[in-house]
């Protein structure tokens, strides 16, 4: 769940969101995650907020992320726009050194209706290192029907160990 | 197979909507996700999950200004919104220590 409010007349902004995992395996654990951010639009396309996430997790502990994050959107000609966005956190971990996080993320619109995107993050916590990037992009039809796909590849070395995944998503958007 | 083509048909259909006054904004996505681990420390694996969600505007989305997919950054409309996801994890073979 997730909601937000903006104070139209300054630009100041403030979302909340709460959100629950459940894993049914043989044994059960739960995860649960809320936080929130305050912001501002500090110019009509750019905004500027500071994070906070909690994430209590019955197996790998509580940690808290702190994010300081802008993102700014423009258009560049003959109703072309880009956007990009920038954040970093500091992790906070219960069971390994803290951490930090940069993100990177832009998207191209050739046009209003098509968006292509890249976008890359690295973390450092404890012994382990991650990257992950990957291209997104979504195409709306008309006002009322979107289909998206992305893709993200995750890299994950700690000492003399690694992980990597793949991860693929298809979507679509419906507005009425 | 006719669920299928009953799920494009209601899909495609939305294209008669009116264009104006749109508040709220359904979403439905699936993603598979495939790990390899370097070692014997937990088997490799492949997963899914199914996520459905709705956004409701308290003001009408407008398309005026930017992007379709930034419409709300845009009109700095306040929202409201919940989604739920259920997926399936499964080893390939038995590794674990």
């Amino acid at each position: 769940m997730r909601g937000n409010y903006i104070h139209q007349e300054t630009g100041w902004f403030a979302d909340a969101q709460y959100l629950q995992t459940d894993l049914d395996t043989s044994f059960d654990s739960k995860t649960v995650q809320y936080g929130g951010s305050v912001g501002k639009y500090f110019a009509p396309t750019s905004i500027v907020s500071l994070g906070f996430m909690r994430t209590e997790d019955d197996i790998n502990g509580d940690n808290s992320r702190y994010t300081l994050s802008n993102f700014h959107a423009q258009e560049i000609g003959d109703d072309r726009f880009f956007d990009a966005g920038f954040a970093v956190s500091y992790l906070d971990q219960e069971r390994e050194d803290d951490g930090y996080l940069v993100e990177l993320a832009s998207t191209y619109y050739p046009t209003k209706k098509l968006g292509v995107g890249l976008r890359g993050a690295y973390a450092h916590v404890g012994e382990k290192d991650e990257f992950t990037y990957g291209a997104t992009s979504e195409y709306f039809v008309n006002e009322n029907l979107a289909f998206n796909a992305s893709y993200t590849r995750l890299d994950s070395k700690a000492d003399g160990f690694s992980i990597a995944s793949n991860v693929f998503q298809f979507g679509t958007k419906v507005r009425f | 197979m006719k669920t299928y083509l009953s799920l494009a048909a209601a899909l495609f259909a939305t294209s008669a909507l009116p264009a104006s006054a749109q508040n709220l904004e359904t979403n439905l996505s699936l993603a598979f996700t495939d790990t390899q681990f370097s070692k014997n420390v937990s088997p490799d694996s492949t997963s899914y999950r199914v996520q459905a969600g709705a956004t409701y505007y308290l003001t009408p989305l407008d398309y005026g200004h930017g992007p379709y997919a930034l419409a709300a950054f845009y009109g700095r409309n306040l929202s409201v919104s919940a989604s739920y996801s259920l997926g399936e994890y499964k080893p390939k073979g038995m590794r674990l220590i």
